[in-house]
C-alpha cells in the first residue's frame, strides 16, 4: 500500500501548501480519498492507477483548500500578505505615539494579529482605526493631533477596508463595531467623562468581553455587547442632562464628547442584534482563534 | 432497430449548487452519515444524473455545519479507520420542511405549466 500512503501524502501536503486546514479537515479528505481508492481497487485498478483516479475525482487540492478557508473563516477572506503587512509596519509606527495603556494595549494587539494572519484581525482593525480617526481628529473642535498619526491612520483604514463585495462578513462588521464601542469607552476614560466612571470601567469591560466572544464565537457576545450599549449609553444621557441642567457648556467639546459616546452606544446597539441574528453555537469553538490563511 | 435512448442531460451547475441544501438535508435526514456515503446516496438517488465534484461536499457540509443545521461527531467506521459522521440538529430539522414547501411549490408550478391544455 505504500504507493497509496505516498500519493494520500502529496495530495495532503498540495492542499496544506495552499491553506492551512485543520488536521481534522485534512482527515476527513484523506478518509475519503482511501474509501474511494478501495473501491476502485474493486474494479481490478492496479493501486497507483486508483489512487490517481480517487484524486482526480477529489479535485483540483488547491481550490479545495481554498474552499475550505473561504466557509471556515467566520470573519470573511482573509487579508493578503501585502495588505496586512502594509497596515502592521504602520501601526507599529502608530504605536509610539498613543496615550493611555488602555490604547497600548490594543495597538499592540492589532498588528500582532495582522501578521498571524488571523482573519478576525480585520474587522477589529477596522473598528479601532475609524473609530480613532473620527473621534480624535475628525470630530475634534481644534485639530490638535500629529498630522503623521492622522495620515498614518488613515493609511491603515485604506489596508484593512474591503475593497471586494462581500470581502467582509456580518461577523466581522459585528467585531468593528464592538471594536469602536470600545473605542468610545476608552475615550470616556481618558476625557472628563471619568466622572461617570462606573459606566466608563462597565462600558470598557463589557467591550472587550464582547470582542473576545465574537472571536471565540460565542452567542454570550451578544449580551457583552448589549451591556455596553447601556454603559456608553448612560454615559451619553448623563452628559446630556448635564448639559439641560447647565452645569456645561454647550461647544464643540461638548459636541464631541457626546457624539464620541454616542456613536459607540448605536455601534454596540447594532453589534448585538448582528451578533445575536448569526447562528452559533453557545459556547462557540476556538476554530477562529487559531483560522489563518 | 429501437433507436437507443439518450440519457437526459444532466443538470447544470446551478441546479445542481440549488439542490444541494435540501438533498443534503434529506439525506442525512433518514440517518446520520459520512462524506464518502453521502456521495454515493446522491449518486443512486439521482440515477448518475447528479454528479458533485467530491472534494467540495466538505465544503457545504462545513457551512451547514456552521449554521447550526447538521452536527458531526467522530466514529470508527467498519474500516477501523476514524470517520467524521453527521448528523440532522433541531434547526436542521425545520430547515428541511421549509425547504420541502419551498421544492413543492416550485415542482407543482412546472408540473402544471408542462401539463398539454
Amino acid at each position: 500500500m505504500t504507493d497509496v500512503d505516498d500519493a494520500i501524502a502529496k495530495y495532503r501536503r498540495q492542499v496544506e501548501a495552499e491553506a492551512k486546514l485543520a488536521e481534522s479537515d485534512l482527515d476527513e479528505l484523506e478518509e475519503h480519498l482511501r474509501e474511494l481508492t478501495d473501491e476502485l481497487r474493486t474494479t481490478g485498478m492496479s493501486a497507483a492507477e486508483a489512487v490517481t483516479e480517487a484524486a482526480r475525482r477529489l479535485g483540483d487540492p488547491r481550490q479545495l483548500a481554498r474552499e475550505h478557508v473561504r466557509v471556515r473563516s467566520p470573519f470573511g477572506a482573509p487579508l493578503s500578505a501585502a495588505r496586512a503587512w502594509s497596515a502592521a509596519a504602520i501601526l507599529g509606527i502608530i504605536v509610539m505615539l498613543v496615550e493611555t495603556w488602555v490604547e497600548l494595549s490594543v495597538f499592540v494587539l492589532m498588528p500582532i494579529a495582522l501578521v498571524a494572519r488571523k482573519t478576525w484581525a480585520r474587522g477589529l482593525v477596522l473598528g479601532v482605526t475609524v473609530h480613532f480617526l473620527l473621534a480624535r481628529w475628525l470630530l475634534r473642535p481644534h485639530f490638535d493631533g500629529d498630522p503623521l498619526v492622522w495620515l498614518g491612520t488613515l493609511g491603515v483604514v485604506a489596508f484593512v477596508m474591503p475593497w471586494r463585495r462581500r470581502e467582509i462578513s456580518p461577523a466581522a462588521i459585528a467585531l468593528a463595531l464592538q471594536a469602536w464601542a470600545f473605542g468610545s469607552a476608552a475615550w470616556g476614560d481618558m476625557s472628563f467623562l471619568e466622572q461617570y466612571e462606573t459606566n466608563v470601567a462597565i462600558g470598557l469591560v463589557s467591550a472587550a468581553a464582547a470582542c473576545f466572544g465574537t472571536v471565540y464565537r460565542a452567542r454570550w457576545s451578544a449580551i457583552a455587547s448589549a451591556i455596553s450599549a447601556l454603559a456608553l449609553s448612560g454615559m451619553m444621557f448623563s452628559e446630556l442632562g448635564e448639559l439641560v441642567l447647565s452645569r456645561r457648556e454647550f461647544n464643540g467639546y461638548w459636541i464631541h464628547d457626546f457624539a464620541t459616546v454616542g456613536t459607540g452606544a448605536i455601534a454596540a446597539s447594532v453589534a448585538t442584534f448582528l451578533v445575536w441574528r448569526t447562528k452559533r453555537a453557545a459556547t462557540g469553538t476556538f476554530r477562529s482563534l487559531t483560522q489563518t490563511q | 432497430m429501437p433507436r437507443a435512448v439518450r440519457p437526459p442531460p444532466k443538470p447544470g451547475k446551478d441546479l445542481v449548487a440549488a439542490s444541494a441544501t435540501p438533498l443534503l438535508l434529506a439525506i442525512l435526514n433518514k440517518g446520520p452519515s459520512y462524506g464518502y456515503a453521502i456521495i454515493q446516496a446522491v449518486r443512486d438517488l439521482s440515477g448518475g444524473a447528479l454528479e458533485w465534484s467530491e472534494g467540495m461536499l466538505y465544503p457545504v457540509l462545513h457551512r451547514l455545519e456552521d449554521q447550526g443545521l447538521i452536527e458531526s461527531y467522530e466514529q470508527s467506521g467498519e474500516t477501523g479507520r476514524k470517520r467524521r459522521y453527521y448528523r440532522l440538529s433541531a434547526d436542521g430539522k425545520r430547515a428541511l420542511a421549509t425547504e420541502r414547501q419551498k421544492w413543492t411549490v416550485v415542482n407543482a408550478a412546472l408540473e402544471k405549466a408542462w401539463r398539454p391544455t
